[in-house]
């Protein structure tokens, strides 16, 4: 076993301990080490990241050393029985002189000399030795010896079998006296030690390293040049499974904490197949056969280094310790096959072996980092995103370049839409805005004309001749800080004096020279191209402008007429922006040409921004389609939808299924009060009506069976899921035979009476906040003047109810019917109401 | 350094899934010692075991849950061939407090038709109605549906299709739109390559009622270990994503524009490769897709999870990389990021190697 071959094995007596067998035979104990420095003291070795292995004691002696097995006596810390190429058999303790034992030193022979093949110490009784040895035509193969016996015939075997035959591999079955063993490379065979014969025996080639699996008793493992073999004892005419390599087997081992886990190394391979042995138990175990799951534990990356012994510690889980070709020795911890899942509310699971459930959500640092658009989508759905009437100008929404600019477009059809412009009550693009007739030049190089005049105003550019809006456009810009812009706006429009005021005071309001120096630079300008300014203080300028805008206006001053690409092209500028230049300075070809290469462009990369072009058309779809696509985010474009409810794109499959999927979403995430005002909000605007969905219940009185609500059979528009809250107030009989409603099943009086009429327990919901929170209602109940609080409920299976404020009172604590011996589960009943809504703030 | 936060689930064997109700308030976990069990996250978000019983008579595979409108159901499926539909019931017993702490489960019915270990069980997305396919190790995928949702005894076999090669996992095509007929993706663990595609596409025709093969995805031929759709989420194609000796990410383009109005369900899928990662350097176990389709995690024999996200140009790359104990996270930022992942990778795989001559064994 000399030379490149190493060999580990764990301790069966302690935790910490292994030995090491190669040119020598060496204990070592393993310690945990924080400090990976301490490298300083000798015949020690990191073994992994955060443990260390410090040698104990060595045998040098080794050299016929042929097998050796390790006595499992946890009192006895390092005796070692080892069996040589003589046949002699010889125990010793890898501690040398340092452990005393009666043991110590012990020595066992054959008669002849031939090689000792293997060794085993009994489970049952562990001091009984049994050997495997080569051969002999005069003699016994397998031999037992108990090393407890002493005196002048204590070296007698304790029980000799297989006469005359070679004994390859022996295991021990636990908790009884017998073993197995591989003899004459031809066959597997049972011992019993009660009797001297083999008890069954099977055919095989499989005969080495036979070993018995430490979970299921009747199991045991043995393997041929490159298959496995694993067989049952009872049924041992063929094996239950066969695994066959792809290169000769080295060892095998069972892991002695995982049930039916066999670690299996190969020759000459860099990494272990571990497989998981699946059974089943009950009626049809019988007929089923087991199957293995395989897997590939690689534990060298390097091609020249192999792995050439492994161990699985005994107590600890999936604990392997394992030496290379090049004597390196490492510790491994198998990693159990992990599976995962994803919550919808972004919380991912996953397991860590057995016992252990792993996860993580949106709030760690991990998961924020990702900047997904399932935590935004979830984060805007909470705070009410395009459910309110109008944005909120510091709000997260804002600050996003491509919803603030959607909205703002929104915003401005809206405002056109209510001056009865046809371009914003239809959410037309400015390719719509047809037949743009032959338009000349004014005198500022400016073009007008009334479709012109049209797009600018979807753009919120000045569209009259006299720009009367540019003033108060401009103040309202550097009202909001949009200093740049403003300018620029202003030196488009040639008001180049008030572009230079705007920079002035800004740039001494906020002390930025910057915006002075560009303010004096814009000073100097002149409309002669030869000059100094036109040359070269404005290139200079271009290239070291960080500001879009104000590049775009130096650009636009220096461009010859007719060549704006620079400006066009300044991404940096809002589309909005850019479209409202092309609108003034363009020629109809020009500007047709532009338009069209921008909106092709901005479909493709699904930039919200090219709404403005196509509004909500079939194009306008196709852009949609194409931001879905790339950025996953529905919600804006279902938002979107809620404008569209009464256009032909409404009745377009994609923006159907937009909505459809927003909608699963919110439910998933349970905002149902956002989901149920998304509905409303759709449904009110869309005048068809015919998708929406009717009325599923209807309160009827008790005697005369017509329906209490005032609205039912009248209009039956309202989409009301329970009764009609309207009617709390009003009514406490029937309209029609006036007959009393029911009472209330927790304060006995009428339905339909005024909770306020009935102080008690009102007081006494709000003086018991945390029971309400328990039972997952307390925005509901803690409120006494909360309009839900009087309005009817009742158990769909036993017909009882009350007062929606007393019942969920009454659930918080009890869990059957109010009624007396009404024996329903009324709340249990309904799984989805252990589900709390997601309450955001204001959205009560 | 970072540390997931953990749940106690304190199986007794390998745990082989775990699955979220709709709501992500309920989670099942299923293992090889042949229970489920439920956890329930109560009112301080914390997870609360409600339900713990024996399932089957070998290593429990898969849990899935039904849609909660059809109520609590549970399905799952086993090595003993069977797999099972469980209905949770409400407290029979004993006082509020304890009904609210432990549920009970009680066995509707078992689904015996397969004369093998039964690898996977999925209910449809909930717009098809109560109907769930399984798959077994025969190459059977099967489809079952619940005629009568009050009744959850009476399933009928709707369809059966057999493969020539074992079947290991199964997806549900979730999209809503009706534009494309229903589709359902298996995948085979056959662990012969040249028995050619490993993946395979079916769709529903509602003419003939009968669920037909539409594709192979012939690109794969490695045995496929898991294998999800995407949350379709208003796109016009879907992604699957497949678990094999890599991670893969596979792009399905419906026929373009015009078939919005033609509506032609037969005309071919577009099938393009999105991405293929073998950073796990091993087989790849597990896959699974956020809410949004965005976020791909994977977890492979290198004892790490993987998470994939795609770029606004749809370049997939790794964002993170967590170690199966939920300790460690590579280091990573902006543009360093590749980097950091691949170093985390070489650094985990590189334990064997030893740099250091130092730590040599004496001898």
């Amino acid at each position: 076993m000399a030379g490149g071959r190493l060999e580990v094995f764990w301790s069966p007596n302690s935790q910490d301990k292994f030995i090491t067998w190669g040119s020598d035979i060496s204990l070592y104990q393993v310690k945990n080490t924080s400090v990976r420095d301490d490298i300083s003291s000798t015949h020690s070795f990191q073994i992994s990241n955060s443990s260390r292995a410090y040698q104990l004691g060595c045998l040098t002696d080794v050299a016929f050393a042929k097998c050796l097995a390790w006595l499992p006596v946890p009192e006895l810390e390092g005796v070692i029985a080892i069996g040589q190429m003589n046949g002699r058999v010889m125990l010793t303790s890898v501690l040398g002189s340092g452990e005393t034992s009666p043991l110590n030193g012990k020595e066992y022979a054959s008669k002849h000399n031939r090689q000792c093949n293997t060794l085993a110490w009994g489970l049952a009784e562990p001091y009984v030795l049994a050997a495997g040895f080569d051969k002999h035509r005069s003699e016994h193969g397998l031999i037992l010896w108990d090393v407890t016996k002493g005196g002048s015939d204590g070296n007698r075997p304790f029980l000799e079998s297989a006469f005359g035959d070679t004994i390859t591999s022996v295991t021990w079955f636990s908790h009884s006296q017998t073993m197995a063993a591989g003899v004459n490379n031809k066959q597997l065979r049972l011992y019993d030690l009660r009797g001297k014969k083999h008890t069954s025996s099977t055919n095989t080639r499989a005969v080495f390293s036979i070993i018995q699996d430490p979970f299921v008793n009747h199991r045991i493992a043995s393997y041929s040049d490159n298959a496995i073999c694993i067989w049952d004892v009872r049924n041992f005419e063929k094996p239950v499974l066969s695994l066959q390599q792809n290169k000769a087997v080295s060892k095998i081992s069972w892991c002695p904490t995982h049930h039916s886990f066999l670690g299996v190394l190969c020759k000459e391979s860099t990494s272990l197949s571990l497989y998981d042995i699946q059974n089943a138990n009950g009626v049809a175990a019988e007929e089923m056969e087991p199957i293995p799951l395989e897997r590939g534990l690689i534990l060298t990356d390097q091609q020249n280094e192999t792995i050439s012994s492994f161990a699985w510690h005994l107590n600890e889980e999936n604990r392997l310790l394992y030496s290379t070709t090049s004597l390196n020795i490492r510790e491994h911890i198998v990693v159990d096959r992990i599976t995962l899942n994803w919550s919808p509310s972004s919380k991912l699971v996953w397991n860590c072996g057995k016992k252990i459930l792993q996860y993580i959500d949106e709030t760690d640092s991990v998961y924020t980092r990702f900047g997904d658009v399932s935590v935004t989508m979830r984060q805007r759905a909470v705070e009410g995103y395009g459910l309110e009437a109008d944005f909120k100008p510091d709000s997260e929404l804002m600050q996003d370049v491509t919803t603030r600019e959607l909205w703002s477009w929104v915003d401005t059809c809206r405002k056109l839409a209510q001056s009865g412009n046809p371009l914003g009550v239809h959410f037309m693009g400015i390719r719509k805005i047809s037949g743009l007739p032959i338009t000349k030049p004014t005198k500022l190089r400016h073009f007008r004309s009334e479709e012109r005049n049209q797009a600018l105003r979807l753009c919120g550019w000045p569209y009259d001749p006299e720009n009367s809006i540019l003033g108060p456009l401009l103040e309202k810009l550097q009202a909001d800080a949009q200093v740049s812009r403003a300018a620029a706006l202003a030196v488009f429009h040639m008001k180049i004096r008030k572009a230079i005021k705007i920079l002035t005071r800004s740039g001494v309001q906020k002390n930025q020279v910057s915006y002075q120096l560009v303010a004096l630079a814009l000073a100097g300008f002149t409309d002669n191209r030869d000059t100094l300014w036109q040359q070269e203080i404005c290139n200079m300028n271009k290239t070291a402008l960080d500001d879009p805008y104000l590049r775009a206006a130096f650009s636009f001053l220096t461009s010859p007429s007719e060549k704006y690409e620079a400006v066009l092209n300044e991404t940096g500028m809002t589309v909005r922006d850019r479209v409202g230049f092309a609108c003034c300075f363009l020629s109809d070809t020009h500007l047709s040409e532009y338009v069209e290469h921008l909106n092709r462009q901005l479909t493709r990369e699904g930039n919200l921004d090219g709404m403005l072009l196509t509004g909500l058309s079939g194009e306008g779809l196709n852009l949609l389609q194409s931001h879905v696509d790339k950025s996953g985010d529905i919600q804006t474009v279902s938002l979107l939808s809620l404008h569209a409810s009464n256009l032909e794109v409404s009745k377009d499959g994609r923006m159907q299924q937009w909505v459809n999927s927003y909608r699963s979403l919110l439910d998933s995430w349970r905002l149902w009060t956002q989901r149920a005002k998304f509905d409303v909000q759709f449904y009110k605007g869309n005048p068809s009506g015919a998708e929406k969905p009717p009325q599923q219940v209807y309160v009827s009185c008790n005697y005369c069976g017509k329906g209490i609500s005032v609205f039912s059979g009248t209009k039956g528009k309202l989409p009301l899921n329970r009764s009609n809250p309207n009617v709390k107030s009003k009514l406490t009989g029937c309209p029609n035979c006036r007959n009393p409603l029911p009472r209330c099943a927790v304060c006995m009086m009428h339905l339909g009476s005024p909770l306020a009429s009935w102080g008690g327990p009102t007081e006494h919901i709000s003086k018991k906040p945390s029971v309400n929170a328990a039972s997952g209602v307390s925005g509901v109940t803690s409120k006494k003047t909360h309009p839900f609080a009087s309005w009817i409920l009742w158990c769909q299976t036993c017909r009882h109810g009350g007062h929606s404020a007393h019942l969920l009172e009454w659930f918080a604590e009890h869990s059957e019917c109010p009624v007396t011996g009404c024996s329903c589960r009324c709340l249990n009943l309904d799984t989805i109401g252990h589900h709390i809504p997601v309450i955001a703030n204001g959205h009560d | 350094m970072f540390q997931a936060r953990t749940i106690n689930a304190e199986h007794k064997d390998l745990i082989h899934d775990v699955a979220y109700d709709f709501y992500g308030r309920r989670l099942a976990t299923c293992s090889s010692d042949q229970s489920v069990k439920v956890f329930d996250l109560d009112e301080n978000d914390e997870w609360r075991l409600t339900a713990d019983w024996k399932t089957h008579a070998g290593s429990v595979w898969k849990v899935n849950w039904a849609h909660p409108e059809f109520g609590q159901i549970l399905a799952t499926c086993s090595f003993d061939r069977t797999a099972a539909i469980w209905e949770e019931i409400v407290g029979e017993s004993g006082n509020s407090a304890q009904s609210k702490n432990q549920s009970h489960w009680v066995k509707r019915t078992s689904l015996v038709d397969s004369r093998t270990n039964v690898t996977d069980i999925k209910f449809a997305p909930k717009h098809m109605g109560l109907l769930l396919a399984m798959c077994s190790a025969d190459g059977g995928v099967r489809i079952y549906e619940a005629p009568d949702i009050m009744n959850l005894s009476q399933w009928s076999l709707q369809q059966e299709i057999t493969l020539k090669m074992p079947v290991s996992c199964l997806s549900w095509n979730p999209s809503f739109s009706r534009l494309h007929p229903p589709m359902l993706a298996v995948g085979s663990d056959d662990t012969n390559v040249a028995s050619g595609g490993k993946v395979f596409l079916f769709e529903y025709s509602e003419s003939s009622h009968r669920w037909s093969k539409a594709e192979t995805i012939n690109t794969i031929v490695d045995p496929v270990h898991d294998i999800a759709f995407a949350p379709n989420l208003g796109r016009s194609y879907h992604i699957l994503g497949i678990a094999s000796k890599d991670v893969r990410i596979v792009i399905l383009k419906p026929p373009q524009k015009d078939a919005y109005a033609a509506a032609c369900p037969t005309s071919q899928l577009e099938i393009l490769q999105a991405a293929q990662f073998d950073d796990h350097h091993s087989t790849v176990w597990r896959i699974s897709w956020n809410i949004t389709g965005t976020i791909l995690a994977s977890s492979g024999d290198d004892g790490c999870l993987r998470m994939w996200k795609a770029n606004y140009l749809q370049n997939w790359k790794c964002i993170a990389v967590l170690k199966g104990d939920g300790s460690g996270v590579s280091p990573e930022d902006g543009t360093d990021r590749d980097k950091a992942v691949s170093a985390a990778t070489a650094r985990y795989f590189k334990l064997g190697a030893i740099s250091n001559p130092n730590q040599v064994p004496w001898h």
